[in-house]
C-alpha cells in the first residue's frame, strides 16, 4: 500500500464511474459539456479530498455506531463550502451546474471511500486516495462531456471543431444520449482492459 | 450510560466544527456572491436597456401589479436607466410558458414604448430547438417592437403562425410563442404602469407614493445615482 | 410457426422443441417481406421521385455494412445474407419524410443495426423494433430535418387538401384541434379550422391512394394493405395484432377524436394517415419483438393502438405509431409471461 498506487488506482483500475459505476447522477446529467465535467469532476474532488482528509484524522475518535452522521456532516459541510465557494467566484459554471453541487453530498464515491478507506487509513494514504478517486472520476467526466459536447453541438470545450456542414445530434444533449455515450464508454473500457489482463 | 454521552458528545463536536466553518466561510464568500449577482444582473439589463450612464442595478423601482396581469412577479423591480438625470428607459424581469417551463427574459423598453432589447435569463428548451430563443438571430426581431407597431393577436404579439408578425424558428413554435407572451406582458405593464415608473424621483433617498388604484405605499425608493 | 423461426436458425443443433421442422427460413420470410414492401416503394419513387428509391438503397446498404462490421468486430458468423439487416434498413427509410438529406438514413440505420439489434446479440435478441428505435433516434437527434423536410407529391398537394398545403395531414388536423380548443381563437381561425377538418374528411381518397404528403413509404394505404394481407396469406405474420391495433385505434378516434364531443371523431381518416397501416402490418408484427401467445397479442395490438391514440389526440406529436410500437416492445417478456398458456393437464395453478 503506497501512496503511488492508492494516488493512481483511481484514474483507469478503479475509476469511480467506469469500473465501479458510482455517482451516475452528475454523470448523467451535467456531462453536456466538457467544461461541465472539469468544474463538476473538481469540485467532488475538493469534497472528497478535504472529507477524506478529516475523516482521516478524526478516525480514531468517531464512535462506530455514529460513524455514519459524522461522515455525513463533515461531507456535507465540504459541499456547502464549495457550493459558497463556486457561487462567489465561479457564478456562470455554479448557475449550469445549478443543483448538482449541492446533490454531491448523497454521491456515493464521497461517502464510500470515506466508509471504505479514509476511516480505516492513515492521513497521506486517505488524501492520496481521495485525490486519486476525484481526479479518476473528474477524467471520466470529461471523456463523457467530450463525447456529448462533440456530438450533440459539435464543439470541443466551446470550440467548434468541425466544417460547417455538420449538423450535431441533439439526442446527446438529452438524457438518452448520456446513457449512449456512457454504456458505450463502459463497453469500450471493458473491452481494452479485458484485452490488457489477458 | 458513558457511552451514550460519548455517542452525544462526538455528534455534537462534529455539528460545532461544522458550524464553525460554514459561519467563516459564509462570511468570506458573501460579498463575492452578492457581486456576482449584481455583475449577472447588470449584463442583462445592459443588453435590454437603451444607452444609460446610471447604474440601473441600483436605481430600481418596485411596483405591485395588479391581480389580472400576468407574465410577471407579482412585486416586480425595475431597473432604471438614465442619461444625465433623464429615464431613457427601463427594464425588468417578465416571463411566458414555453415548451420545457417558463422562459424568463428581461425586457429593455424605452420611452416610446418600444423595445430596446430583450435578454433571456433562464430557460428550459430543447437543445438545438426551442433553445435557439437564445440567439440573437431571434431576439433581435423584438428590437424597437411596440404594441402599436406590430400586428396583435388577442391583444398580444404573436408568431407568424398564429397571425401575428414575428418570426417563429424552424421546427420549433411553442418557444417563441412564450417569447412573444413574455414580451407582449412586458410592454403591457408598461403601458399601465409607464407613468407611475417614469415619474420615478431622480434625488436620492426620496419617498414617494404610487398613485396607482389598488396598490399600496411603497418602500422607500433609494436611488444612487454616481 | 413463422415466429420460432429466428430461434430456429440459432437453436438447429439444440434438441428441444419444436421437434417439427418448417421449411420457413429466415431469408425466405425475409424476401416475402421485401417483396411485400416493394410496391409502397415504386409508388414512393411515382410521387417523391428517384430520390426515394436512392434513400432506401442507401438505407439498405448502410444496415447491411453496419451489420456485417458489427460481426466482424464481435467474431460471430456474418449473416448478412438472411436479409433482416435489409428489412430494417428498408423499414427505416419508409418513415423518414422524403426530403432528408441522404446522410440521415445512413446514420440512421447503422444506429438501428449497431445499437438497436447487435448490441443485444443480434436477430432474435433485440428487445425493440430496430428500424423503429433507429427512427426515434434520428427524430431526437435532427428534430429539424425529421418535422421540415416533407415533400408534396407529384400531382397533390402535402395535406392532400387544398386549404392548408404546407403540413402532412395529420398536423393539419392537430393544429386545426388546437385552434378549436384554445377559447381565445378568432372567429377567422375558428372558421379556418372547421373547414381544414372538413376538407380532410372528404380527403379519403387521396389517403386511401396514397397522393398525399408523409413518411416516405407510408403515403398509400392500398399498396401496403396489398403487401400486409400478402403476407398474411403467406401466414408471416398473424391477424391479431394488426387487427386489434387498427381496431382500437378506430373505436378511440372515433370516440375522442372529434372536436365537438364524443363520437364526432374520423375514425376512417385517421385509419388511412400517418404511419398507421404501415405501422401495423409491418413493424407490430415484428416477430422477434412481440409477444408469442395467442392473448398476449391482442392485448400488444390494444396496447399500441391505445398509445396511439393517446398521442395523436392529445399528445405533443402528430403521429404516434413509432412509440406505441417501442414501448409496447418494451412490454413484451412482460405480456408473454402473464399470457403464458396452461399446460396440458395443469390444473388452477395458473399463479406463479
Amino acid at each position: 500500500m503506497s501512496v503511488a498506487t492508492e494516488f493512481t488506482k483511481g484514474f483507469i483500475r478503479e475509476n469511480p464511474l467506469f469500473r465501479l459505476v458510482l455517482g451516475m447522477c452528475p454523470a448523467l446529467a451535467v456531462t453536456t459539456m466538457a467544461i461541465n465535467g472539469v468544474a463538476m469532476g473538481l469540485a467532488a474532488t475538493a469534497v472528497l479530498v478535504g472529507s477524506n482528509l478529516v475523516i482521516s484524522i478524526l478516525r480514531r475518535f468517531i464512535p462506530s455506531q455514529v460513524r455514519i452522521p459524522v461522515f455525513i456532516v463533515v461531507i456535507a459541510s465540504f459541499v456547502t463550502i464549495i457550493d459558497m465557494v463556486m457561487a462567489g467566484y465561479f457564478y456562470e459554471l455554479h448557475k449550469v451546474l445549478g443543483l448538482f453541487i449541492p446533490l454531491i453530498v448523497v454521491n456515493c464515491i464521497i461517502l464510500g471511500r470515506a466508509e471504505a478507506f479514509a476511516s480505516r487509513n492513515p492521513i497521506l494514504l486517505s488524501l492520496a486516495d481521495g485525490l486519486g478517486m476525484g481526479l479518476g472520476f473528474t477524467l471520466a467526466l470529461v471523456i463523457l462531456g467530450s463525447v456529448r459536447e462533440i456530438l450533440g453541438s459539435g464543439t470541443i470545450f466551446g470550440v467548434s471543431i468541425f466544417a460547417s456542414g455538420f449538423e450535431p445530434a441533439v439526442i446527446m444533449l438529452l438524457p438518452p444520449g448520456a446513457f449512449l455515450a456512457l454504456g458505450l464508454l463502459l463497453g469500450l473500457m471493458n473491452k481494452l482492459t479485458k484485452a490488457e489482463e489477458t | 450510560m458513558h457511552s451514550t454521552a460519548r455517542l452525544v458528545f462526538a455528534l455534537t463536536i462534529t455539528c460545532l466544527g461544522s458550524a464553525l466553518a460554514l459561519a467563516a466561510i459564509h462570511g468570506l464568500t458573501e460579498a463575492p456572491i452578492q457581486e456576482q449577482k449584481r455583475l449577472a444582473t447588470m449584463r442583462a439589463v445592459q443588453e435590454a436597456l437603451p444607452p444609460f450612464d446610471n447604474d440601473p442595478v441600483a436605481d430600481t423601482l418596485q411596483i405591485i401589479l395588479e391581480e389580472d396581469e400576468v407574465g410577471a412577479e407579482k412585486m416586480l423591480t425595475v431597473y432604471l436607466g438614465r442619461q444625465g438625470n433623464t429615464i431613457t428607459g427601463v427594464a425588468f424581469p417578465v416571463f411566458g410558458e414555453g415548451y420545457g417551463g417558463l422562459i424568463h427574459i428581461m425586457v429593455g423598453i424605452n420611452l416610446k414604448g418600444e423595445m430596446s432589447g430583450i435578454k433571456v435569463l433562464e430557460h428550459l428548451e430543447t437543445p438545438g430547438l426551442g433553445a435557439k430563443i437564445e440567439e440573437s438571430s431571434f431576439t433581435d426581431q423584438f428590437k424597437n417592437r411596440s404594441l402599436e407597431n406590430s400586428t396583435l393577436v388577442n391583444g398580444n404579439l404573436a408568431v407568424k403562425k398564429d397571425g401575428g408578425d414575428l418570426d417563429a424558428l424552424t421546427g420549433a413554435t411553442i418557444s417563441p410563442r412564450g417569447m412573444a407572451m413574455a414580451a407582449s406582458a412586458g410592454l403591457k405593464i408598461f403601458q399601465r404602469h409607464g407613468t407611475q415608473i417614469l415619474g420615478a424621483p431622480q434625488e436620492q433617498d426620496t419617498t414617494m407614493t404610487i398613485p396607482e388604484v389598488g396598490a399600496l405605499e411603497e418602500e422607500p425608493q433609494k436611488a444612487t445615482e454616481d | 410457426m413463422a415466429q420460432e423461426a429466428p430461434a430456429e436458425e440459432k437453436l438447429l443443433h439444440v434438441s428441444v422443441s419444436p421437434h417439427l421442422r418448417d421449411t420457413v427460413s429466415v431469408p425466405k420470410i425475409m424476401r416475402s417481406v421485401i417483396l411485400a414492401l416493394t410496391p409502397a416503394l415504386i409508388w414512393a419513387v411515382y410521387i417523391f421521385g428517384l430520390r426515394a428509391l436512392w434513400l432506401v438503397l442507401v438505407g439498405m446498404m448502410s444496415a447491411v455494412l453496419t451489420e456485417a462490421i458489427c460481426q466482424k468486430i464481435m467474431g460471430r458468423p456474418i449473416t448478412v445474407s438472411d436479409g433482416s439487416a435489409v428489412v430494417t434498413g428498408m423499414l427505416l427509410v419508409y418513415c423518414l419524410p422524403p426530403g432528408v438529406p441522404f446522410w440521415m438514413p445512413m446514420v440512421g440505420s447503422a444506429f438501428a443495426i449497431a445499437i438497436g439489434k447487435q448490441a443485444f446479440g443480434g436477430l432474435g435478441h433485440n428487445p425493440l423494433n430496430p428500424a423503429l428505435l433507429g427512427r426515434a433516434f434520428l427524430l431526437a437527434s435532427w428534430p429539424l430535418h425529421m418535422t421540415t423536410d416533407w415533400r408534396a407529391p407529384a400531382m397533390g398537394t402535402m395535406s392532400g387538401i387544398d386549404a392548408v398545403t404546407n403540413a402532412t395531414p395529420l398536423a393539419v388536423l392537430k393544429e386545426a384541434h388546437k385552434v378549436l380548443a384554445d377559447p381565445v381563437s378568432t372567429t377567422e381561425q375558428v372558421v379556418q379550422a372547421r373547414e381544414a377538418v372538413a376538407q380532410l374528411s372528404s380527403s379519403y381518397g387521396n389517403l386511401f391512394f396514397g397522393n398525399v404528403g408523409g413518411s416516405l413509404g407510408e403515403t398509400s394505404a392500398l399498396l401496403l394493405l396489398v403487401g400486409g394481407l400478402y403476407l398474411m396469406f403467406k401466414r408471416y405474420i398473424g391477424w391479431k395484432i394488426p387487427l386489434t391495433f387498427l381496431g382500437i385505434v378506430m373505436i378511440l378516434t372515433s370516440a375522442f377524436g372529434g372536436a365537438d364531443g364524443l363520437f364526432t371523431g374520423d375514425a376512417l381518416f385517421h385509419l388511412l394517415s400517418g404511419g398507421l397501416i404501415l405501422g401495423a402490418f409491418f413493424m407490430a408484427t415484428d416477430m422477434v419483438t412481440t409477444p408469442v401467445t395467442f392473448r398476449g397479442r391482442l392485448i400488444f395490438g390494444a396496447g399500441c393502438g391505445v398509445i396511439t391514440s393517446v398521442i395523436r389526440l392529445v399528445g405533443g406529436y402528430p403521429e404516434g405509431v413509432c412509440y406505441s410500437i417501442l414501448l409496447m416492445n418494451a412490454f413484451t417478456p412482460l405480456i408473454d409471461r402473464w399470457t403464458r398458456p396452461k399446460r396440458l393437464g395443469e390444473k388452477g395453478l395458473r399463479q406463479e
